[in-house]
């Protein structure tokens, strides 16, 4: 081994401790890296590989009842490379010792097998069915099991023949229910024969699955598709960006990309520069050394290559134990997603190419770190170098800040001066406990946000106990049925029409909500959570996100074509905007609604419940066969609960880690250095007769300084990252998350990053009081 | 030997490196009286630095007695001893050790925020000739200036010991000459026990006592009947 490969081992050693805080940070940003990347890349190939494997639809359309022989002619049409008509509704469902209505998506089996997978047990036969996986796992059902569906007026006993998934069944929402709840709803297949006589379906279908040829225009075939199925009753073609499985998956496939991105970057920025100030502090003491070597023959490219060795080989544990993290970390993460995705494999799949891009992005940050500390310690020439280094200037710039504040102890100014006198390495320490205050302000603002949904949504605006989705449109008499119910307080009829809205800017397809007049149990929200009046007539009223999509203002005009019935199209004027947190949504007054879709018609009804009755009511529920969808207020807000608890605390738990780490880390580093520099000025102290816990106070206060600076550009980062965060992940089609923050928000973050920062800072204390007084007096530096 | 202030008895000062042992005060007996100015002249490694550090309670003798007035040193523990050098002890070292950070008037004001019965920074800075500087930083001021500044920061509190470790070494005559002037001016006038430590046989001329180290012992010991003023000492 050479002597400067020696000289290079024995460096590294000496500099454990902040080897092992550069690498923890810099372990935190590669472990994020790959984990999010890893379970991105996981999710996205298991989906594109599950939707090809199952053959996924490219487009789907519901009609009334239309006969086998339009299939084949919608197979005909030009760019349609193949279609699955099939039968498909919801049936209540009843499970012995399961009081709540459940509500199943019952769908018959596909013609061909390979459009679903079979996860276990067999396909069905007479008188069995075939339950997807999360409802079946939610109730730990298996094959064998036994369930009653409500079809067509009879209940029929089905056994359990296997659990599947299919690719329209990722992601399970029912009506009425805006957030998937594997308890109370799901799907379930049945063979052909089982469904045509109960729903009155012989020889027809009323869903159609359809894959387009390769290079064919989706629009296209949209439009000719919807022209065949009009006289059947066709109710709008989908395209799979408009399904809401593949919708919700691809939702979050984004955001997880978003925060792939986000959070890695912050991380290695602040290894990046903590590396710096570890080789700035390095090549400080080895001035001399630095000097020698140049002095003995050694040329500027072997020493600059000598030290980034170091540099890389500081960072390379950060690297490995990072990467090996963040692999760990995707299976902990596709496990969680498992829960809520039902592809039926989750493939981890780290690729090299991740690793790389982490050791790659480390080593560039640990070059970007040490470039400038070694190239100006290597620039000085030998015989200027082997001089000791000249005192540090005070007396200029910042440092005579405090000399006018009188009240400050010779202590308090030694520390201002201390961190004033470098005032870029002290902004960037500052920077790098804000963006650790930041990270957590970050998770606490999601949590805040979600926390506001569920306020808003489930408290503020829905306050009945029971909504109710019936299969089909009905008249009055479907009030008065669900108002003879038991314990039935008060019944508000709804109707949700089904319409393609054409704004200058862009189209949306959704329903247009309107309640029954004088209705009390749904209120609208203003933009401040109030109590807006409801709709006013003549017009609708959009959500404030739909109506900047579609490009329109109050006073405008908006084109409604209606997607079931009459497909009639008309330009309605926008009369009022309203805020809520899920994002798209038209609503009109109950006589706006007749005049523009005819007639007075509900498609589901809101209830307020007597609580004693209401097992009773929703027993009576759960046996009404015209009922598509039943929503309890308050199961709903549990299983919204449930599935926001886990990923915000996993966050949550990950984030307030990372930002440990972060505070740790750079206090842990600024305390090295502080003490590398001020060990001869604290021993002066010592000396002079500061006992050693005055001079620990010193010294901490200047950690402290730091810490204490950086709470208000935490908060402020925090807000900001909060807010480029929401604009690019919180606002979808499908959610608006608000931007809100609480104080303890704010308070879970300082404690925390107070909390990492003094753990370290006590650690260094302990060095402060090891000082050995003699030693350092006498060495002159 | 009378009884002094300050008294060392059957010193021994033994350090460990690695496998060898040092030892660097083989049995040391002094005593220095009230408002004496003494001066410990020997070659490097001859232990003076190590008794002078043991005397201001920045060390303590492997064995043996140290005691200043009725306060034993040895053995006392760490806050005993930095009370001991807060209370009584001023120190001026050969590199000065001011802190770089406060100006020569907020270097000596440390020591009077912390002390009993302290003179103001300013009259300690008048002391030593350097009350138009008192608003500079250590960077600002010369060798000789920072010397000063470190005199007038351990002369502030009014000590009753005052130590110095070659508080001339580091610089020119000249300067050294104003540094020792502002020392003896200082002893003259506070009536402190001044121990300085010097590799300079001329500073001896100055001291009321002269003692000789060599190899961890007191070798010689003289007194002088007419200390010379600083300003007719040439080397």
């Amino acid at each position: 081994m050479r002597a400067l490969d020696r000289k290079l081992l024995r460096d590294a050693a000496r500099l454990v401790g902040p080897a092992v805080a550069l690498s923890a940070i810099l372990a935190c940003g590669v472990m994020s890296l790959v984990a999010l990347r890893g379970t991105a890349r996981s999710l996205e190939r298991s989906r594109d590989d599950f939707y090809a494997r199952t053959r996924f639809s490219d487009l789907a359309a519901g009609v009334v009842r239309a006969p086998l022989r339009v299939a084949h002619e919608a197979a005909a049409l030009p760019g349609v490379a193949g279609v699955e008509p099939r039968l498909s509704t919801w049936a209540p469902v009843e499970l012995e010792g399961v009081g709540d209505p459940l509500r199943l998506q019952v769908s018959s089996l596909p013609a061909r097998q390979d459009l679903l997978v079979l996860l276990e047990g067999a396909m069905p036969g007479r008188g069995e069915l075939l339950l997807g996986e999360g409802f079946a796992r939610a109730h730990r059902l298996h094959r064998g099991d036994v369930l009653h569906v409500l079809l067509g007026g009879q209940r029929r006993a089905y056994t359990v023949s296997g659990v599947a998934t299919a690719p329209d069944a990722v992601y399970v929402l029912a009506p009425a229910s805006p957030w998937p709840d594997d308890r109370r709803a799901g799907v379930l297949w049945l063979a052909r024969d089982e469904l045509e006589g109960p729903l009155d379906l012989g020889g027809a279908f009323n869903d159609l699955r359809v894959a387009l040829a390769p290079g064919a225009s989706g629009p296209e075939v949209s439009r000719q598709l919807e022209r065949v199925l009009r006289p059947y009753g066709g109710v709008g073609v989908r395209p799979r960006s408009e399904q809401l499985s593949p919708r919700f998956v691809d939702e979050e496939l984004r955001q997880l990309d978003v925060q792939a991105r986000f959070v890695p970057a912050i991380f290695l920025a602040v290894a990046a520069f903590l590396l710096r100030d570890v080789m700035a502090r390095l090549l400080g003491t080895q001035r001399e050394t630095v000097a020698l070597l140049k002095a003995l023959g050694y040329g500027r490219a072997a020493l600059t290559r000598h030290y980034l060795l170091l540099a890389w080989g500081m960072v390379l544990p950060g690297a490995v134990v990072g990467t090996g993290l963040g692999a760990v970390l995707v299976r902990g993460l596709l496990s969680l997603y498992r829960q809520y995705f039902r592809f039926d494999r989750l493939v981890p799949d780290v690729s090299a190419a991740h690793v790389g891009l982490a050791v790659g992005v480390a080593w560039a940050a640990a070059l970007a770190g040490a470039w400038h500390a070694v190239s100006s310690a290597t620039a000085v020439p030998p015989a200027e170098a082997m001089q000791p280094a000249p005192p540090p200037a005070y007396g200029r710039g910042l440092t005579r800040l405090p000399d006018r504040l009188a009240w400050l102890t010779p202590g308090g100014r030694m520390v201002m001066r201390t961190l004033l006198r470098r005032p870029l390495r002290t902004g960037l320490s500052v920077l790098g406990l804000a963006l650790a205050g930041a990270l957590l302000a970050l998770a606490g603002v999601a949590w805040d946000a979600m926390d506001q949904v569920i306020v808003r949504t489930f408290q503020e605006a829905a306050r009945e106990d029971v909504s109710v989705t019936f299969l089909e449109t009905r008249g009055r008499e479907a009030l008065d049925e669900l108002a003879s119910l038991p314990g039935a307080w008060r019944v508000e009829g709804q109707r949700a029409v089904p319409v393609r809205l054409r704004g200058p800017r862009d189209d949306w397809s959704g329903p247009v909500v309107a309640r029954q007049a004088g209705g009390r149990l749904r209120r609208v929200l203003d933009a401040g959570g109030r109590e807006a009046p409801p709709p006013p007539e003549g017009g609708l009223v959009l959500t404030d996100a739909l109506a900047a999509k579609l490009g329109v203002a109050v006073g405008e005009r908006v084109q409604v074509e209606r997607e079931d019935g009459d497909r009639r199209v008309q330009d309605v004027p926008v009369v009022g905007l309203s805020h809520e947190p899920l994002a798209l949504g038209v609503l009109a007054a109950e006589r706006t609604a007749r005049a523009l879709f005819g007639g007075e018609q509900y498609t589901g009804a809101l209830l307020r419940v007597d609580a004693a009755r209401e097992p009773e009511l929703l027993a009576a529920l759960a046996r009404t066969p015209r009922v598509a969808g039943v929503a309890v207020r308050r199961a709903g807000l549990a299983a919204f609960r449930r599935m926001m608890a886990d990923s915000v605390r996993v966050t949550r738990t990950v984030l307030s880690l990372f930002a440990s780490v972060l505070a740790a880390g750079v206090v842990y580093n600024d305390g090295r250095v502080a003490l590398a520099e001020q060990a001869r000025e604290l021993a002066t102290l010592r000396v002079l007769g500061f006992t050693r816990r005055e001079v620990a106070q010193l010294f901490l206060g200047g950690l402290g300084a730091r810490v204490l600076a950086s709470l208000v550009p935490g908060w402020w980062l925090g807000w900001l990252f909060a807010t480029w965060l929401m604009r690019a992940i919180g606002s979808s089609e499908l959610f608006r998350l608000p931007l809100v923050a609480e104080p303890r928000t704010w308070l879970f973050g300082t404690a925390v990053v107070a909390t990492a920062s003094a753990l370290t800072a006590l650690l260094l204390a302990t060095r402060v009081r090891r000082l050995d007084l003699v030693a350092v007096l006498k060495a002159r530096e | 030997m009378g009884e002094g202030v300050l008294q060392a008895r059957g010193v021994t000062r033994t350090y460990r490196a690695g496998e060898v042992e040092i030892r660097a005060l083989r049995g040391v007996d002094v005593a220095f009286e009230q408002g004496e100015f003494a001066v410990l002249l020997g070659p490097s490694g001859s232990g003076k630095s190590t008794l002078l550090n043991i005397l201001g309670g920045l060390d303590s003798p492997s064995s043996g007695e140290v005691r200043y007035r009725d306060h034993l040193l040895s053995g006392a523990d760490e806050a005993a001893l930095t009370r001991y050098r807060r209370e009584h002890v001023g120190f001026v070292f050969q590199f000065y050790n001011l802190v770089p950070s406060l100006t020569a008037r907020e270097n000596v004001a440390l020591v009077t925020d912390i002390a009993e019965h302290p003179m103001s920074p300013d009259e300690a800075l008048e002391r030593v000739g350097l009350s138009e500087r008192a608003d500079h930083f250590p960077s600002q001021l010369s060798g000789g200036e920072q010397q000063r500044v470190a005199l007038a920061r351990a002369l502030a509190k009014r000590p009753e010991l005052l130590l110095c470790d070659e508080p001339t070494g580091a610089l020119d005559v000249a300067t050294g000459r104003r540094v020792l002037e502002a020392l003896a001016r200082a002893h003259g006038e506070l009536g402190t026990t001044v121990v300085v430590i010097t590799h300079n046989q001329a500073i001896s001329q100055m001291a009321d006592r002269v003692l000789t180290f060599g190899d961890g012992r007191v070798v010689s010991e003289s007194r002088n009947r007419f200390p010379v003023p600083p300003s007719e000492i040439h080397w």
